[in-house]
């Protein structure tokens, strides 16, 4: 072969290289578990009053890093009190958290797949692999993520690991508790039934039934990101 | 000049390199002498293999059994790190004694609870 | 004509000086870091709402400032510009330098850097960060082969890896503001002119960073250098800066327009905080008008310290660039429930703003530093510089 051919054929050869994995950098690719389960949450917004008792039974539950400084304090769930800019508006307390995207940006940024959704639908961090980088913090619309800022003693909760300084946390819909057949911490902590926890896939299931009423609402359902987590009364 | 100054630099990025080869090899002879450590055993039960095959490979087990149970959502309830506890309840006495013999800082700790003889006895005491 | 390229001396009194203290910020800058991984990262700036701080401003920076040496060098290679021939090694060089620094304080922004081979363990193919990991360190590779073959006298290869390292170029840049670009999320990033502004002010600023280098390094070793070659660069330098005002400026009257993004960027272009002044005055005025009325006026563009003047306030300049392209779409809240008031005690809704710590300025200067000293000990090591730099004229 002659050089020139050589690297004619080589210029190919890298061309498509590089177009075939940037095919999927432009098709999204929406996950989809044909069998199975898909867990989803809804939130009856007009039942909740903003007690707060989820976040702490999350905070244990999860062993999430605390400090006093309220800028590295991290949150997997959160209550934010909502109001329209009408004069003399009712405010509205609204649990948020990680809303597990059918399409979730932070997946999509993560360099090392460290963020990925499981076949169920639940998006997961493999804190094994997080390296750090807090790209998927600056791409989540939902302020879902935290990263660990600071080494702490946070073994409230033995039954699950904590998160190390460096790594970054989220709400993984309390993964070993569904594994294990329970319910997310604050869905079991919630007495007055703001949430119901189930499998999308099941026509059955309350969050489904819940869901087909037809009144449920996501936040930011403009970005079109497929978020799991539902809202009745937003 | 030039040259010699090259060699040098050459000479010290090898030794720079070869550094850990060195260490651990003096630190091996040192430690040849030195009787082995003693390892606080579970006195009943076996291990989930044979104690060779761990010896050489637990840590690939744990790391297999890692990717399975986050990634695929399939926990192998034999191979977790909370069954290690289970027997092997002193995490000083047992893998940290052998792990600061051959010199491994695994960081697992930091985020698993795997206690110590120390925080047992807290927690006996404060129950 | 021949060019002969020599290693510089370097055992003079003031090199050895200049030497030491670099090497004293860059100590400073690695305990700053060494204290960061130690104490935690609430030491920097950085916090739940500003996850990227400083760090990242600094690394696209960097990134940014190795685009321009490396056209230096391709305007001889690719696009026939001979004249600027003497520049072609070190160019290559100094592109290599800032993108190891820019490398560095990535990974060192890192909340684990210890895990530094996963990204290229586990490539994503649809996270623009994988791929700029990727197109990073070839981009080194490249340039350093680039290098090779320039010192080995291989003329046959240097047009093709002029051609090559340039195409890298414009992905590295293009990939670079592209992490800004994609993301949806947040009203000040998501644009499909982050790329295009992005290239554009790497130009501007790697070209006036060249003249800075160029012209200092030659001055500090006594070796000639023809006004009308800095001339012809800074001939070019007043073009790049008025492209990047233009995009910056279709950008921000786009968004102004837009309902949706218009809150955020009246904050930033108005609303008299700190963000305002570094627009208007470090980007608008010091980094733009200033520089261009020097370069395009008839008494001042030929002046050498006048153009120094100019090239300073366009590196200046663009770093302010780099930080409004990074820190207010951070600061401002993200908008959960449009058109509604929203409080928590994540700080929803209010605007967080970012105090720069002095782990993060030691760490930044360090870095800036280390590429410094690399650079010194290359012209020691390695024949970059040529004994003179002469126009072509001078032949005839
Ligand atoms: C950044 C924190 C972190 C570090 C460091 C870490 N893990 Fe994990 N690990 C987790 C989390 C979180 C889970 C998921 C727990 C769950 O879903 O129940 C987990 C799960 C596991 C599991 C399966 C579940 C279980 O309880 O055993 C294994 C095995 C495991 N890790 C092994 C390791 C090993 C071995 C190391 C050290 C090399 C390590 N981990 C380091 C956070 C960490
Ligand atoms: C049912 C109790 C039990 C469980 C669970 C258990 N081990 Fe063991 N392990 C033992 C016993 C008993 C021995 C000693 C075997 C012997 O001496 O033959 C042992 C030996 C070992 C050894 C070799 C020690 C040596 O002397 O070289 C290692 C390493 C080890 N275990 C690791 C683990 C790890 C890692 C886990 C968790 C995945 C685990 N073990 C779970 C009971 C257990
Ligand atoms: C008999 C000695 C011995 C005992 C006991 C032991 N280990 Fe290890 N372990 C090793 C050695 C040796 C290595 C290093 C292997 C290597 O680097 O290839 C290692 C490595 C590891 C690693 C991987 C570290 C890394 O950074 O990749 C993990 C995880 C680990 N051990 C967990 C445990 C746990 C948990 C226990 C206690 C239940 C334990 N080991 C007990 C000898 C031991």
């Amino acid at each position: 072969m002659e050089r020139r051919d050589f690297l004619k054929l080589g210029g190919i050869v890298a061309a498509a290289g590089a177009v075939a994995p940037a095919s999927s950098l432009l098709y999204a690719s929406k996950v989809e578990s044909k069998n199975g389960n898909k867990y989803g949450m809804v939130i009856d917004l007009t039942k909740c009053d903003g007690c707060g008792e989820c976040v702490s039974a999350c905070r244990t539950a999860n062993n999430v890093a605390t400090f006093p400084d309220e800028k590295i304090n991290n949150h997997l769930l959160r209550i934010a009190h909502v109001k329209s800019k009408f004069p003399n508006s009712q405010e509205q307390a609204i649990p948020l958290m990680c809303m597990h995207c059918d399409n979730p940006p932070c997946v999509h940024v993560c360099p090392v797949k460290a963020s990925f959704v499981r076949k169920d639908g639940i998006v997961l961090i493999d804190k094994h692999r997080c390296i750090g980088c807090r790209y998927c913090m600056v791409a989540c619309p939902y302020k879902a993520r935290s990263f660990v800022f600071k080494h702490h003693e946070g073994s409230s909760n033995p039954e699950v690991p904590k998160t190390m300084h460096g790594v970054v946390e989220k709400c993984e819909f309390c993964v070993s508790r569904v594994d294990h057949g329970q319910l997310p911490v604050c869905v079991e902590t919630c007495k007055k039934g703001v949430m119901s926890f189930g499998n999308l896939n099941d026509k059955d299931s309350q969050v489904s039934r819940l869901i087909t009423s037809g009144r449920v609402h996501r936040v930011r359902e403009d970005l079109h990101l497929g978020a799991k987590v539902y809202y009745l009364g937003l | 000049m030039n040259k010699f100054m090259a060699k040098i630099v050459v000479l010290i990025f090898a030794l720079v390199l070869l550094s850990p080869f060195v260490v651990n090899a003096v630190r091996g002879v040192m430690g040849s002498s030195a009787t082995a450590i003693d390892l606080v055993l579970p006195e009943s039960g076996e291990c989930v293999k044979d104690k060779e095959y761990m010896r050489a490979n637990h840590m690939d087990i744990l790391k297999e059994a890692r990717v399975k149970t986050v990634r695929d959502g399939v926990r192998i309830k034999d191979y977790s790190l909370k069954n290690c506890q289970t027997c092997h309840t002193n995490r000083d006495e047992f893998c940290d004694r052998c792990h600061n013999y051959v010199g491994v800082k695994p960081e697992c700790f930091e985020c698993h609870h795997f206690p110590t003889s120390k925080e047992r006895k807290e927690r006996c005491e404060g129950n | 004509m021949k060019i002969y390229f020599t290693k510089i001396d370097g055992k003079s009194k003031g090199m050895y000086a200049l030497l030491a203290v670099l090497a004293i910020i860059a100590a400073t800058g690695m305990y700053a870091t060494y204290a960061m991984f130690a104490q935690g990262h609430y030491i920097t700036g950085m916090n739940n709402q500003i996850p990227w701080g400083l760090p990242i401003a600094v690394a696209i920076y960097c990134i940014g400032l190795s685009a321009g040496s490396l056209v230096l060098s391709a305007l001889s290679a690719v696009f026939g510009q001979k004249e600027f021939k003497p520049f072609a090694r070190i160019a290559v060089f100094v592109a290599a330098l800032l993108l190891v620094g820019s490398l560095l304080s990535i990974i060192l922004d890192w909340g684990r850097p210890d895990r530094l081979m996963l990204p290229f363990l586990y490539l994503n193919p649809r996270s623009i960060f994988s791929w700029n990991g990727f197109l990073y360190s070839s981009y080194v590779f490249i340039c350093i082969v680039y290098l090779w073959a320039m010192f080995t006298g291989r003329d046959s290869w240097i047009k093709p890896m002029g051609i090559l390292a340039i195409i890298w170029a414009v992905g590295v840049h293009s990939g670079t503001g592209a992490i800004f670009g994609f993301i949806n999320a947040r009203e000040l990033y998501h644009s499909p002119l982050a790329s295009p502004t992005f290239v554009t002010a790497a130009l501007s600023s790697g070209t006036a960073l060249m003249i800075l280098i160029l012209v200092s390094t030659f001055k500090a070793t006594g070796r000639f250098l023809d006004n009308r070659l800095i001339i012809g660069l800074a001939k070019l330098l007043g073009p790049f800066i008025l492209v990047v005002l233009y995009f910056v400026t279709v950008e921000y009257v786009v968004r102004l327009y837009t309902p949706s993004t218009s809150e955020p960027t009246s904050f930033v272009l108005f609303g008299g905080n700190l963000y305002t002044y570094i627009f208007w005055v470090g980007l608008i005025l010091l980094g733009s008008i200033i520089p261009c009325i020097i370069l395009f006026n008839p008494m001042t563009k030929n002046s050498i310290p006048w153009i120094m003047f100019a090239s300073l306030l366009v590196v200046i300049g663009v770093f302010c660039e780099r930080l409004i392209f990074v820190l207010p779409g951070q600061i401002f809240p993200l908008n959960l429930f449009p058109d509604m008031e929203m409080t928590s005690d994540f700080m929803d809704g209010v605007i967080t703003w970012y105090q720069v710590s002095v782990a993060e300025i030691a760490q930044g200067l360090g870095i800036l530093s280390i590429v410094a000293i690399l650079y010194i000990v290359g012209l020691k090591l390695f024949a970059m510089l040529p004994d003179e730099a002469r126009h072509l004229d001078h032949e005839l």
